[in-house]
């Protein structure tokens, strides 16, 4: 047996070591977002262990290596795991990173189109009721930014 | 923090190779309320759901898999009466895409062809 200090440990093994002191942290905020026009609005819900990493620092991977790990075939070596990690980020620019990791740029930043596809609002906004979830549509109403 | 490496494990009389250890763990988990105001309870690598429309949960990885060969193990609980349900007669978790960066999971009553919300959702994913 030999031990072996690491400079950057894998990504799964930081976030396995943060998650056993760091205090979850849920978000004040929600992601809806419209990817297809057959389909209903879509809610992105940040994981608040995920959320206090990226309060932290130090855990999370540049963003930028999630993009490029896009175009990664499956089964190949994958940059984001081993990258050096970020600093501490404010909830706002965590909710941002988080949209361009798991929302499709489609989305995000290749849409050019008229209609709101995506909002970033308060979780308080976000219907409660689910009776007609599947009806959820983003409203196009500049004055009122629940769904 | 300091990796330690060692190819077997012991308790003095019984050895299994670490390898046991590290493909036996659950790579990401995940126990969330789909109803009401979608939230997560607490996770590993995890970084959000998304909440697709009714019953159907998109669980997003923060270190991605390697492939999309992996396995989800998934439990629901259909009402907020503390009375598991594991794909009994009245839910079903059904994992029905998987991808490096996510996997999907969505709950069915078997006696009906619409998904239905969950008040508890589990999912285990083993790669």
């Amino acid at each position: 047996m030999r031990i072996q200090m690491t400079t950057t440990l894998h990504l799964w093994d930081r976030l396995a070591e943060a998650k056993s002191h760091l205090t979850p942290v849920q978000s004040k905020y929600r992601v809806l977002f419209e990817d297809s026009q057959d389909e209903p609005a879509k809610v992105l819900v940040p994981d608040p262990n995920w959320l206090a990493a990226a309060l932290a620092g130090s855990i999370l991977p540049p963003i930028d290596t999630y993009l490029r790990d896009r175009d990664v075939a499956d089964g190949q070596p994958k940059e984001h795991p081993y990258a050096e990690p970020i600093g501490p980020m404010t909830e706002e620019e965590a909710i941002e990173y988080l949209i361009m990791k798991d929302i499709s740029p489609a989305v995000w930043r290749d849409y050019q189109g008229n209609r709101v596809v995506l909002k970033i609002t308060p979780v308080e906004l976000i219907p409660s009721d689910r009776s007609f979830r599947n009806a959820w549509k983003i409203t196009q109403d500049a004055e009122r930014i629940a769904a | 923090m300091s990796t330690i490496i060692a190819s077997n494990i012991s308790d003095g009389t019984t050895s299994v190779p670490s390898t046991y250890v590290v493909n036996g763990s659950a790579k990401a988990w995940v126990n969330f309320n789909g109803t009401s105001t979608v939230a997560i309870r607490d996770s590993l690598n995890v970084g959000s759901i998304t909440d697709v429309g009714t019953g159907q949960y998109r669980v997003n990885f923060t270190n991605a898999m390697p492939d999309a060969n992996y396995s989800v193990i998934a439990t629901v609980n259909g009402a907020d009466t503390g009375t598991y349900e594991f794909n009994d007669s009245r839910h079903q978790a059904l994992g029905v895409v998987l991808s490096p960066t996510y996997a999907s999971v969505s709950s069915k009553h078997p006696a009906a062809t619409a998904w239905y919300d969950v008040w508890q959702m589990s999912a285990a994913i083993f790669s």
